[in-house]
């Protein structure tokens, strides 16, 4: 009989077995942990009174300098209560999102009750992990995992660094995006939902200024208490949307 | 075979029925919980309805130790067949051709003791008439039906309940209604009495714990919720 864990790891398993069959995994690279989060997105969380934003830009770019589309949704819920934003290898990203969510609706299905949020970003953090030998050739995934309370970024080494200070960021985009976001919470250290939204618009439209893999379109998501909801959407329908639920 | 069904008879009796109704707002569940002792308190009860997919709902009964591992497994291949293929491409009557199966091949093995289980399944559409129920046995027999079914170990109170609940139009019925009905009509039998055991023969107990479930029509994404129980507001 299959256990819930069995279940994750054989898909993970043929999800590895599909990328090692690709002519760029006999390519080494200097992969190095600081450089990971310089992959061409924009994701960000901020934090709020009673909850978290998370949004991310609709930007799909590579080879060299290509943009293939501007409305690609980044940021997906997985949960009746978590959202997950990814940057990095996109399809590598959206498997592993779907096979979180899967994975949380088996759980939920099976023992009746919602998994812990600390159990949810371990299973994350375990699939990247086991992704490591992919990072280091080239498809690097670097997401970050959100509750209505949490912020956690995952390091494609299985490292989760929890942002207490009430923002996280991931992407290439994120640095510039990040300066903005500290010097809005500097005079505001908790701001309320309207301000928070100001402040991640104002951050979203830097980032676009000074990265050029960061597109002008926002899939923004509010996550509290009573629930996940859309504050922004100019992505729409694109042609990767898709429902994780 | 007679043998072996004298053998399990005495368990069989003991499963507590389910029913399923195709209503106006969804897919109702009603099954006889004895073990709910604690009100309001998921964690504290062993569940007899459980969610299979977005639009499947299960019942069971039986011995706990034996269908719950089933339903495990049966949610672990319908999660797998969603990933591999869609969420639209799950198929009630082959899922429950396969269970059956299961059941048919335990029940066969004369190594073994077989499941005492019965199991209820049931997809919601958007269309009411094209819902559909499945009863499946311990012998591994099953059946569709159309607007409702039921299942429980107790053959003659089963088929006096199936027949009461044929008199009833539970389509044009919201589910509070529909609820009150299928109260009525379990009362009316004896399964009632079965379920309270000795203790409510001489305290007549107003009504046995319910655990209540809804597929709900037309909604998008997962259509089940499990909604308290014994609610007061419907008497």
């Amino acid at each position: 009989m299959l256990t819930r864990l069995e279940l994750t790891w054989r898909l993970m398993d043929e999800l590895i077995a599909q990328f090692l069959k690709l002519p760029s995994a006999t390519r080494q690279s200097d992969f190095k942990l600081e450089d990971c989060h310089l992959h061409g997105t924009t994701v960000l969380a901020l934090k709020y009174q009673g909850g978290v934003l998370l949004g991310g830009d609709g930007r799909a770019s590579g080879m060299d300098f290509r943009i293939f589309t501007d409305k690609t949704p980044k940021v997906y819920p997985v949960s009746g209560s978590t959202a997950y934003g990814l940057s990095g290898d996109a399809h590598l990203g959206i498997e592993v999102g779907k096979i979180l969510a899967l994975t949380l609706k088996n759980y939920e299905k099976k023992e009746f009750r919602a998994m812990s949020f600390v159990a949810q970003t371990k299973m994350l953090a375990k699939m990247i992990e086991r992704l490591l030998p992919m990072a280091m050739q080239g498809h690097i995934v670097m997401p970050i995992f959100v509750s209505c309370q949490e912020i956690c970024t995952i390091y494609p080494n299985g490292m989760v660094v929890r942002g207490d200070e009430g923002y996280g960021g991931i992407g290439s985009g994120s640095p510039h995006a990040i300066h903005r976001i500290k010097a809005r919470l500097a005079d505001n250290p908790n701001p309320d939902k309207t301000r928070a939204i100001e402040i991640m618009l104002e951050a979203f439209a830097e980032a676009h200024k000074s990265d050029a893999a960061t597109g002008s379109n926002l899939l923004i998501y509010s996550l509290e208490e009573s629930g996940i909801a859309i504050v922004r959407n100019d992505v729409g329908n694109g042609p990767f949307s898709m429902n994780l639920l | 075979m007679n043998d072996r069904l004298d053998l399990i008879t005495k368990d069989k009796e003991s499963a507590l029925p389910v029913i399923a109704v195709s209503t106006k707002d969804g897919i109702l569940f009603v099954a006889i919980n004895s073990s709910i002792i604690g009100l309001e308190d998921s964690d504290t009860y062993l569940h007899k309805l459980s969610e299979i997919h977005d639009n499947i709902g299960l019942g069971a009964c039986g011995n706990p130790s034996e269908y719950d591992p089933l339903r495990r497994q049966f949610i672990d291949i319908v999660d797998r067949l969603a990933y591999d293929l869609s969420k639209d491409d799950i198929v009630l009557k082959s899922l429950a051709n396969g269970l059956a199966g299961e059941l048919r091949d335990v029940y066969r093995n004369p190594r073994v003791i077989p499941y005492v289980v019965y199991f209820l399944l049931a997809e919601c559409q958007d269309d009411p008439k094209r819902d559909h129920f499945v009863r499946i046995s311990l012998d591994g027999k099953f059946k569709i039906f159309n607007n409702f079914t039921v299942i429980g170990g107790h053959d003659k109170e089963v088929g006096v309940l199936m027949d009461l609940l044929k008199l009833v139009n539970f389509l044009e019925m919201d589910w509070p209604t529909a609820l009150t009905a299928i109260k009525e009509a379990m009362k009316k039998t004896n399964i009632v009495r079965i379920a309270g055991g000795k203790k409510s023969d001489k305290t007549v107990e107003p009504f046995p714990s319910l655990e209540v479930a809804i597929l709900w029509r037309g909604k998008i994404g997962r259509k089940w919720q499990l909604l308290p129980h014994q609610i007061k507001e419907v008497k």
